[in-house]
């Protein structure tokens, strides 16, 4: 089963375009959805989760109209939202039995023992009895992702869901998705390069509500190798580097800078090439952009 | 299945909670001490008995004022607690019709609050035993007294109010505007019809708007009725009586219905985000390159 989007804009009421004509294929694996805060992830999150309307596009998974078969769709679909909330006054598997019900789990012992492997998958079971109120952050997000796996769903939607989590409870829900992913559509959308360096063996990278690169990590990776350079400088010395070279990203290491750079060729003396990392794919990509962008000001006086 | 199951949830879920309760007890007690009240006038006095039909037809509508007050957050809370805990997300986007969702969170609500109406023959009752009031000044026990005050004047006003307060809340996705639904029963219609019946002198239009039935029990038929009348005739379902129950539970429908067709499984925390993508405009690259 693939997950056809297919021109897909959004505008907001006060002019914000938030998608601005998305087209991707997502076959059944992991799939992740890179950008910085505010590329529109989110929104295309929700339009694919059933809770916003696009303006223009389209969307099928398989047989099925996302847009115009609303219930079709909720029957196999999990969505883990970025941000959500619960009812602070009922136990964990109290809400999970509900949620369970209204999934379609009728018969009262199927449904115990789906809600009891969801509980032990997601490490809850000791802590089932306790009110959902008194859960922490992580607690919180992976009650979010038992609620998401109810019904085996077709098509797994998860926005940004590693922001508030410990690196084990990370590897844990890593692991969970990726089990998931073994049968299913699942999409990932992050920030963080390593959850898509993990995990998925497709991506795409997106800004400001356009796609800017549909690949593979392991072959977009292999397409920067050998033209990735690394420099250390003082930090003072950025503007002058970027005047001359692409500097694509800046890190400070022991309170120095490390600049990476894109060339073909070796840029000159103090620059040593570096095995790619999908890091570098990004923010290759996100430089190409920026570069654009930073034209029409060099006009401006300033 | 689904629409049991939410009816079912929601009204465990209030039920356990301590405000059900505490409004459960307020009208116990205010048709207690109302009925003691009442007890202690009949015995200066004479004339009318402790549990007349009619005395218990006022204490049920007094007490149905003050239910509308402070058990407003019954129905404001089933209709929008799942936006204001923010778990909306999870929830909209599960194969829930919009019908069982919006039905189901109504009835539930409506149950809590024919529950807590309970407490209002409850403590009439309790106020005759406990301790035992003069038997000279009580009548036969009259178990229909109790059931058509009940039924006809505290159910139909709670399914007409609660529908209100259910909409407000529902499509303003927030419990505290339900408020807006009592103060607007309470305030503009219940004296609305007031001024109506008495100082426009249309008495046939003000019963019929009185969402509480408060002006033809309290204000008409106390003039209207003898004592002997008080003791043993039964408010009926009859005459402008009904036709204000009927009119209040169309109105009820009504508001279920525009509210039906108005309410969306969308996110409401989906706004655009406009000053942010603004200020990330004029970010320089060096700052946003710090980390994706």
């Amino acid at each position: 089963m693939e997950l056809h989007i297919r021109g897909v804009s959004k505008t907001y009421s006060n002019g914000v375009q938030a998608l601005k004509d998305v087209t991707l294929t997502i076959p059944a694996g992991m799939y992740g959805l890179l950008g910085p805060n505010g590329a529109g992830k989110s929104t295309l999150m929700r339009i694919l989760a059933t809770l916003q309307e696009p303006d223009h596009g389209s969307v099928r998974l398989g047989e099925i109209d996302v847009l115009s078969q609303k219930d079709a769709i909720r029957q196999t679909l999990g969505y883990l939202p970025q941000e959500f909330g619960v009812y602070p006054k009922v136990r964990a598997e109290e809400l999970l039995e509900h949620f369970a019900v209204l999934e379609g789990l009728v018969d009262r012992r199927a449904r115990k023992e789906v809600v009891e492997a969801l509980l032990r998958r997601t490490n809850l079971w000791d802590v089932r009895k306790q009110k959902l109120g008194g859960y922490s952050g992580g607690m919180r997000q992976r009650f979010g992702v038992a609620v998401a796996l109810l019904g085996n769903p077709k098509l797994m939607i998860v926005d940004e869901p590693t922001a508030g989590l410990d690196p084990a409870e990370r590897v844990r829900f890593l692991n969970l998705l990726s089990e998931l992913g073994e049968t299913s559509v699942v999409l990932l959308s992050t920030h963080i390069v390593e959850d898509v360096s993990e995990l998925c063996t497709r991506m795409a990278i997106i800004d400001e509500g356009e796609i800017l690169l549909e690949a593979e990590p392991l072959r977009a990776i292999d397409d920067l190798r050998d033209r990735i350079w690394r420099r250390v400088i003082a930090n003072d010395a950025l503007s002058a580097l970027a005047q001359e070279h692409a500097v694509i990203s800046t890190k400070l290491f022991a309170g120095r800078t490390v600049a990476h750079v894109y060339s073909d060729t070796s840029p000159g003396p103090g620059f040593e090439p570096v095995e790619p990392t999908l890091e570098d794919v990004y923010f290759k990509t996100m430089a190409g952009r920026t570069d654009r962008r930073r034209e029409p000001s060099k006009a401006r006086p300033s | 299945m689904n629409l049991r199951e939410i009816v079912r949830f929601e009204f465990v879920y209030q039920a356990r909670r301590v405000r059900t309760w505490l409004c459960f007890a307020i009208l116990l007690a205010v048709a207690y001490l109302v009925t003691r009240g009442n007890a202690e006038d009949a015995a200066r006095a004479g004339g009318t008995l402790v549990n007349a039909p009619y005395g218990i037809a006022v204490t049920t509508v007094i007490a149905n004022v003050l239910w509308v007050l402070i058990a407003t957050a019954v129905a404001g809370q089933a209709a929008a607690r799942d936006v204001q805990t923010r778990m909306h997300p999870l929830i909209y986007s599960m194969p829930v019709s919009k019908a069982d969702y919006l039905g189901g969170r109504f009835l539930a609500a409506l149950g809590i609050n024919a529950m807590i109406l309970l407490a209002v023959p409850a403590g009439m009752l309790l106020a005759l035993f406990v301790p035992r009031v003069d038997s000279a000044l009580l009548g036969p026990f009259r178990p229909a007294a109790y059931l058509s005050a009940y039924v006809l004047m505290a159910v139909p006003t709670a399914f007409a109010a609660t529908a209100i307060q259910f909409s407000l809340a529902a499509l303003a996705r927030r419990a505290a505007v339900s408020y807006l639904g009592s103060v607007f029963l309470l305030v503009a219609v219940s004296m609305g019809a007031g001024i109506v019946a008495n100082v426009l002198r249309q008495p046939t239009l003000g019963k019929l708007l009185d969402p509480l039935g408060y002006i033809t029990v309290v204000g008409l038929l106390s003039k209207a009725w003898s004592s002997s009348e008080k003791n043993t005739v039964l408010v009926a379902l009859e005459g402008s009586m009904l036709a204000n129950r009927l009119v209040w539970i169309g109105i009820g429908l009504a508001v279920l219905a525009f509210t039906y067709q108005r309410f969306r499984f969308g996110d409401p925390a989906a706004r655009p985000r406009a000053k942010r993508a603004m200020r990330r405009r004029e970010t320089p690259i060096e700052a946003r390159d710090a980390r994706p």
